[in-house]
């Protein structure tokens, strides 16, 4: 398992559209994509479970993946939710 | 197949023409909301089936969209396909054995209800998302295939039924339904309700109507007239759509009133508000011109289930009703139920004579604990909006300090538990008993607001009970000794500063109305198609010959004189 520290640095934070593409993106990895924020914790593949953690902007996030070619797609994560518009 | 013309009961205005869906079903939906054992493979399928019905659908929407519209499928298509949810609504069928309608509500209902409580605007939006598509994946599931075929085909038909279960009448949206009948229900059932809210045209106890109907038929509701005509003949046809026009122009008039003020022409103004039964209603009352929400029935979240509601699933409710009306008051009224008003799934003391009996606030006060569930869920949505809280049936001053000590014990619980900061929202009761009427001084004292319900008022005050067919022709809100409770009520509120409300069936009739403004009467509330009719009333008035009307329908001798002085000069605008 890798991990990652990133902020979520869209204005509107991981909602509607933002997330949605975060979970589309997740779901290409066949392992384990999730995140955690404080004391919470859920799968990036649920766009439910992580609309609940109500991730907004400049929030400080754990990602964890696990999996074969996680190291590589840790990366990719991180940089596409660093990348996000809207 | 000759035209057939059958009889029913007019609960929501309007005409609807259009090919008929029958809806056959509905009934098997509501008998087996729990399953057995070995059915629970099937029903879990039933559901993963609806998800694949409507991401193949959204797809198709996605695929044809561009731009924001777009952006919001993907999000909805996400939900739809959502994992988490999948797991949650297959666990509730296995270990609940909940069947698979009432499984994804529950769950729909959990994932909402914690969506709705986060701080930030643009996540408690989410949960409303979150209910279009359970709504739409219940669609799925009541109607099989048809239902990707339908929803393709984005037509609307008019719903034909023996009778609409709450839960089915909660997935009505006027898109896909243009009109309404069923067999059985009354003018304050649920589908009545919601039919009215969403502003199509219904009729009820059509019975008979489901022998002879068959899918596709041309069909007319005449919400107006209370009648439904199956494969209608050329001449029924014209009829049909000339008073459809008529009526929609009527209505175009009627709608330029809904942003201007309901002000007699000497300038006296009275709040018009709406009851509602559901948050769904909201959007439509705001259409009509509601100024807030004077009451909001709160047993209808228990009739949709078969069960009493959480806290949690009160909560969001009550979120999604206070969000929707945007800072408008929304009045919550505690539970009012009794022996003859049952709640699914509660079970009350059988007695000889319940209208006099253990329901409203006496029945909530019997059961603190039960009572307190509602009280928290109220207490957590008071701080996002204009929340009033209203207690039904008092009749004693006492009952009130019983409430406010709960809610304060209450409010104070949530505090320990981390979940305030918690505000006390005003308390108010509503004025159905002679009691309460002649102790109005006193109650004036702790309640924040009176609001008259008229309907059990009239009951009370001249011992003739609403619902007995023999006596309807003594049951008459028009009659001098209810007035004169009102006006007494009107005086005592007043004396104190208190605001008085009226929210019975009396406020939603433009004559009646009339008296109430003349009587002093604040605000009235009523079911949201009434609103702009009483509102062109009082319009036509002035406040001084409304109250001189009020003054001498106080003095006439009996409910018929009182109705031909309304007849007389009610109306006559000048």
């Amino acid at each position: 398992m890798v991990e990652q520290r990133v902020e979520i640095v869209n204005p509107s934070g991981l909602h509607a559209r933002p997330a949605a593409q975060v979970v589309e993106f997740a779901k290409t990895f066949p392992g384990r994509v999730e995140v955690l924020a404080g004391q919470r914790r859920a799968s990036l593949k649920s766009i439910l479970m992580l609309l609940e953690l109500g991730l907004c902007q400049g929030t400080q996030v754990l990602l964890q993946v696990e999996g074969e070619g996680e190291e590589a797609f840790l990366q990719q994560l991180a940089g596409f939710i660093e990348n996000l518009k809207g | 197949m000759e035209e057939i013309r059958i009889r029913g009961r007019a609960v929501s205005r309007g005409i609807a023409i259009g090919p008929a869906r029958p809806m056959a079903g509905a009934e098997q939906a509501v008998a087996a909301a729990k399953i057995k054992k070995k059915a629970i493979p099937d029903e879990q399928q039933r559901f993963l089936q609806a998800v694949r019905h409507c991401a193949a659908w959204l797809r198709a929407r996605i695929e044809e969209s561009t731009g924001q519209r777009a952006d919001i499928l993907v999000t909805h298509l996400a939900m739809v396909e959502d994992p988490y949810l999948e797991q949650l609504v297959l666990r509730h069928i296995e270990e609940e054995r909940d069947n698979a309608e009432n499984a994804l509500m529950r769950a729909v209902e959990t994932i909402a209800g914690r969506l709705a409580a986060l701080p930030d605007e643009v996540f408690r939006q989410r949960a409303d998302d979150l209910y279009d598509e359970g709504r739409r994946l219940l669609r799925c599931l009541r109607q099989g295939d048809i239902a990707g075929e339908e929803m393709a085909s984005g037509t609307g038909a008019l719903v034909l039924a023996r009778q609409i279960p709450p839960s089915s009448a909660a997935l009505m949206d006027g898109e896909t339904v243009w009109g309404l009948a069923t067999e059985f229900g009354t003018a304050t059932s649920h589908t009545a309700i919601l039919a009215r809210g969403l502003g199509i045209p219904a009729v009820v106890g059509a019975q008979g109507m489901m022998a002879g109907v068959r899918e596709g038929d041309m069909v007319i509701i005449d919400g107006l007239r209370g009648e439904v005509v199956l494969r209608p003949g050329k001449k029924a046809l014209q009829d049909a759509e000339d008073s459809r026009r008529h009526f929609l122009q009527q209505q175009k008039l009627l709608q330029k009133l809904a942003g201007l003020p309901a002000q007699t022409t000497d300038g006296h103004t009275v709040a018009l508000l709406a009851n509602i039964g559901l948050a769904g209603e909201c959007e439509g009352a705001l259409a009509r011109g509601a100024e807030g929400v004077g009451l909001f029935r709160t047993e209808f979240l228990y009739m949709e289930t078969g069960q009493p509601p959480g806290e949690e699933r009160q909560y969001t409710a009550y979120t999604a009703a206070a969000r929707r009306m945007q800072g408008r008051p929304l009045t919550v009224r505690t539970v009012d139920a009794g022996a003859d008003k049952p709640l699914p799934g509660y079970v009350m003391p059988v007695e000889d004579n319940p209208a006099l009996g253990l329901r409203g606030v006496r029945l909530s006060l019997a059961d603190p604990q039960f009572f307190k569930i509602q009280l928290r869920a109220v207490l957590r949505t008071a701080t996002l909006g204009n929340v009033r809280l209203m207690y039904p049936m008092v009749s004693q001053v006492e009952e009130l300090d019983a409430c406010d000590a709960l809610l304060r014990e209450c409010a104070q619980e949530l505090q320990q538990e981390g979940l305030g900061p918690v505000a006390i929202p005003p308390q108010g009761i509503m004025i159905e008993t002679p009691a309460a009427v002649w102790t109005a001084e006193t109650l004036a004292k702790k309640a924040e607001f009176f609001s008259i319900g008229t309907n059990d008022l009239t009951q009370y005050i001249l011992a003739v009970d609403r619902g007995n067919p023999n006596m309807q022709y003594l049951y008459n809100h028009c009659h001098p000794a209810v007035l004169w409770a009102i006006s007494h009520v009107v005086q005592a509120a007043h004396a104190k500063g208190r605001r008085v409300a009226v929210c019975g069936e009396m406020a939603a009739d433009p004559k009646a109305a009339l008296l109430l403004v003349g009587l002093g009467v604040d605000e009235l509330s009523m079911g949201a198609d009434s609103i702009l009719g009483v509102k062109q009333a009082i319009r036509g008035v002035s406040y001084k010959k409304a109250q001189a009307l009020a003054q001498k329908a106080l003095a006439a001798e009996s409910a018929t004189k009182v109705e031909a002085l309304l007849r007389d000069e009610g109306l006559s605008h000048k």
